[in-house]
């Protein structure tokens, strides 16, 4: 409460600061860039999961913001896992860092002034199997006599002949149910925050794939929603031939449930309503097959009606696709009905992680108790909200204690100390709080 | 199947030459009305005239006196011929509604007349209106809102008549009483926020009624409006936006006291600081600009400028949306506090239900420019009537993952309001619509004390 009886310090920096702090940002920033855009044998990131289970393991993350005005530490050593086949939901106010975390994950920081620090972030990807050349290798359809071949047709439907009037034939690839051809493939795990960027095309729409908040400005204006589809097949799946795309576009658009595909598949992205480009937004998504969906406030530009349909809707699609979700949210709501894991986040670090049941009915965060006492529920009436008093601390100058002691009702003298450091308090349950400290409490 | 085959045969289409023939038929029904009412306007007309004639030969010497009767009966003589517009219905529209209300007696809808019927609907609706224009307006109630209308021009051809309006509020009724909150929940494009700024005079209306502490202030010119600003306030939705970045929050929150004169200059600072400190800001933000704080911290700012005026009446539009959940409540409290203190009367605009739950007495659900259902909180909340008021309940998440709740989704999104279906607005997205509801709209009726609803589903006679 202290802040509230005196003024609080004044930030303003005179322009000798400024320069100096930009000097040395500048200094941080070109390494960063420089490691960014290095040329790397794949040997360089490869690693390995701590546990099979997983598909992504969050470990000791900082990412940074380098301004003039300072280092903000937007994510702040986070470590957190996805396991296969699960929704783990990351709930937090705004500028927590919890969209950081997923921008992180697919390397989309602007840069130079974000940066991955250190830390590391590893994913079970399933990669092309590559031959000497560095080509996909094909997996070929065959029947007891070995490969089966079929013949070349050209653009009129007629067979094609080589020199001595012989029909010439090529043997046939595998496809799968949207008709898409089918690779080799193997499972790597690569270190998402050691790789060069050049190398996230391999992952980014096929293997992680993502969701933004915004349909309308994460949509092209200028081309419709079919080009836009198509290209996650032509980029992601070598070989495809146009009709191979349509294919699969439409297929997309069906299976998130858009009424009249072809329609939309040539329609512009002002013609569709928030909730129909939200859908276009998810099948792009899985266009590219990935293992991993990202959705990073999937409804929060939508109605209370269209939520409830997208929300549906993705709880279908992530048991008939078998993938993991990572779903990013400001509203508990959402998460208590969506998530199989909780990470709570504030100013930056998860202050509470565990499964859904454990931190909805036994949450142990001050900061995780007091969100979900001030948000109202439809089922229970009460006369006065409990309130959180105060703000977030400013971004730039943290400080070196508890980050919610300022906001906390429940401090004891440990919290003047050090930063509380994660404690397990149940084999999935950890919480980042003095008060449940054993040293403390004897 | 084979029966309607029979029956096809037997009742030959009619040849282009009958066609003709009932068209001329109906062109002369129609010329005949309009000569009708002509006349009837006419007469009136003359009546009118010879009125006045008699009110200025008997003038007492007291001029504005005579005027203001002139203008009366002039008022008088055009509601008079604007009622016999909508009660002289030519022949073939009778017949029409005829064939429409033994469709709807018997329940099937062959040869039912949609046109007809919208037509039908809106005379009544007008009638209704006319005729509840001479009531006196509730004591109870700080406001009272009466058939109101608010429509925006979208198309219009080269000599400037409108050819097509977006009905963004249409024919809203309601009454809220001194002291209470009223909230308006509904998705985005439903009217909401339109009805809100209306019911400030912001916008014009295009027809009804606002009753404010008994006096219909719809016909209000800018300058009558000017000294009532004080009595009603509103709480914009985006703190980022609506203050301006280039004064400090003293200079915004002491501008409305010293135009309207709430505090003479000399003690304007103080009493402005006296209201920053009732809405939590403390007494070096006076001169602050608004970029230095945060969402929270603005909205308060916007409160207190609010506020600042001593209003009766607050609009809260989606005061909290932009907020996040920790201070949501912060500044929800705050608004309740306030209410205690100063007895306020909100209306508060929100499409977050558990925030409107949680804050309100009584409850407005909005579809596509309509009400669709309203009444107390407990009654709507514990026994929601309309099929769109269900869906919108069961929609919200609920943050306990062990509840399965058993959720209507609804099909599709919400239609433009441009171009609304014809019968009941919501017949496209209902789970329970039947064949009545794609035709006739159902009536705004009450089914419980103070508990209104617009559906089919309820005996509408």
């Amino acid at each position: 409460m202290s802040e509230n009886t005196q003024k609080p310090k004044s930030r303003y920096l005179s322009g000798k600061e400024i320069r100096a702090i930009a000097k040395e940002n500048n200094k941080v920033m070109r390494a960063l860039e420089k490691k960014k855009h290095r040329k790397a044998a794949e040997s360089e990131f490869l690693s390995q999961m701590k546990d099979e289970k997983n598909i992504l393991e969050v470990e000791d993350l900082h990412s940074y913001f380098f301004t003039d005005q300072g280092v903000v530490k937007a994510v702040n050593g986070v470590s957190f896992e996805i396991p296969q086949g699960a929704t783990v939901g990351v709930v937090g106010e705004s500028g927590c860092g919890k969209s950081v975390t997923s921008m992180s994950i697919m390397r989309l920081l602007q840069g130079p002034y974000g940066q991955i620090c250190s830390g590391s972030i590893r994913f079970k990807s399933n990669d092309f199997k590559r031959d000497e050349k560095g080509k996909p290798i094909p997996i070929w359809e065959r029947d007891e006599q070995g490969i089966v071949y079929e013949p070349v047709l050209d653009k009129k439907g007629v067979q094609k002949l080589d020199r001595d009037g012989n029909p010439v034939r090529v043997p046939k690839q595998r496809r799968d149910a949207y008709g898409t051809k089918l690779f080799e493939m193997e499972e790597k795990v690569f270190d998402i925050a050691e790789m060069p960027i050049r190398e996230m095309y391999r992952l980014r729409g096929r293997q992680i794939a993502m969701i933004f908040q915004e349909p309308m400005t994460s949509l092209n204006p200028v081309l419709t929603i079919g080009n836009q589809l198509d290209e996650v097949t032509f980029l992601h799946f070598p070989g495809s031939t146009k009709e191979d795309a349509k294919r699969r576009s439409i297929e997309m658009l069906n299976l998130v449930g858009i009424a009249m595909p072809e329609r939309v598949y040539k329609s512009y992205p002002h013609e569709l309503s928030g909730g129909m480009r939200q859908r276009v937004m998810i099948s792009m998504a899985l266009a590219g097959d990935p293992r991993l969906i990202i959705a990073d406030e999937p409804t929060t530009a939508l109605d209370v009606t269209i939520q409830a349909q997208i929300l549906d809707l993705l709880r279908d699609l992530k048991s008939r696709i078998n993938g993991s979700i990572l779903l990013i949210t400001h509203d508990l709501g959402i998460i208590a009905e969506m998530a199989d894991y909780v990470v709570v986040m504030y100013a930056g670090r998860i202050i509470e992680k565990g499964t859904a049941s454990e931190i909805f009915h036994h949450p142990m965060h001050p900061y995780t108790i007091g969100l979900q006492k001030s948000k109202p529920t439809m089922d229970t009436e009460k006369d006065s909200l409990f309130n959180i008093p105060g703000n977030v601390p400013n971004p730039i100058d943290m400080p070196d204690y508890c980050y919610f002691r300022e906001r906390c009702a429940g401090c004891v003298s440990r919290c003047f100390g050090d930063y509380p450091p994660m404690i397990q308090v149940s084999p999935t349950h950890w919480v980042a709080c003095h008060l449940y400290d054993k040293e403390n409490t004897k | 199947m084979s029966e309607e085959k029979k029956n096809g045969e037997t009742a030959p289409a009619p040849s282009a030459e009958e066609l003709r023939a009932a068209k001329e038929a109906e062109r002369a029904d129609l010329a005949e009305t309009k000569r009708v009412i002509r006349e009837r306007k006419q007469e009136i007309d003359a009546a009118c005239a010879a009125k006045i004639a008699e009110l200025k030969a008997n003038d007492g010497g007291d001029p504005a006196a005579l005027r203001a009767a002139v203008a009366a009966e002039k008022k008088r003589a055009a509601k008079e011929k604007r009622l016999v517009e909508l009660t002289t219905i030519s022949k073939t529209e009778q017949e029409k509604l005829a064939v429409n209300r033994a469709c709807e007696r018997d329940g099937v809808f062959d040869g039912f007349d949609d046109e007809a019927e919208l037509r039908d609907e809106r005379r009544r609706h007008e009638l209704a209106a006319i005729e509840d224009e001479t009531a006196p307006a509730d004591a109870d109630a700080l406001l009272e809102v009466r058939h109101l209308k608010m429509y925006f021009p979208i198309a219009k051809t080269i000599t400037g008549k409108v050819t097509q309006w977006l009905r963004a509020v249409d024919d809203v009724s309601f009454k809220l009483k001194a002291g209470e909150t009223l909230g308006i929940v509904g998705e985005s494009g439903c009217g909401k926020t339109t009805m809100g700024r209306t019911v400030l005079k912001l916008y014009k209306p295009t027809g009804g009624q606002i009753f404010f502490k008994g006096e219909d202030i719809a016909p209000f010119k800018p300058s009558q409006m000017r000294p009532l600003r004080t009595k009603m306030q509103i709480i914009f939705q985006d703190p980022y936006s609506s203050l301006p970045p280039r004064s400090t929050v003293g200079g915004i929150l002491s501008e409305p006291v010293l135009v309207h004169k709430i505090a003479p200059k000399e003690e304007a600072k103080e009493y402005v600081l006296g209201v920053m400190e009732k809405c939590g800001l403390r007494d070096y933000y006076y001169e602050r600009y608004p970029h230095e704080f945060s969402g929270g911290q603005r909205q308060r700012i916007c409160i207190a400028r609010a506020l600042s005026v001593r209003p009766e009446l607050v609009i809260c539009d989606e005061p909290v949306s932009a907020l996040d959940v920790s201070i949501q409540a912060q500044i929800i409290n705050l608004l309740k506090q306030l209410q205690e203190q100063m007895g306020l009367t909100y209306m508060f605009i929100s499409h977050d239900l558990s925030v409107v739950k949680h804050i309100s007495d009584r409850i407005g659900v909005m579809y596509l420019g309509s009400m669709v259902e309203f009444g107390d909180k407990h009654s709507i909340f514990s026994n929601p009537m309309h099929p769109y008021t269900q869906a919108l309940f069961s929609a919200v998440p609920n943050p306990n993952p062990d509840v399965k709740m058993n959720r209507i989704v609804l099909k599709g999104d919400i239609p433009s309001p441009a171009d609304p279906p014809r019968g009941c607005k919501f017949n496209t997205r209902c789970p329970k619509a039947m064949e009545i509801c794609k035709h006739v709209a159902p009536k705004y009726r009450e089914y419980e004390e103070g508990h209104f609803v617009a559906c089919h589903c309820y005996p509408q006679a």
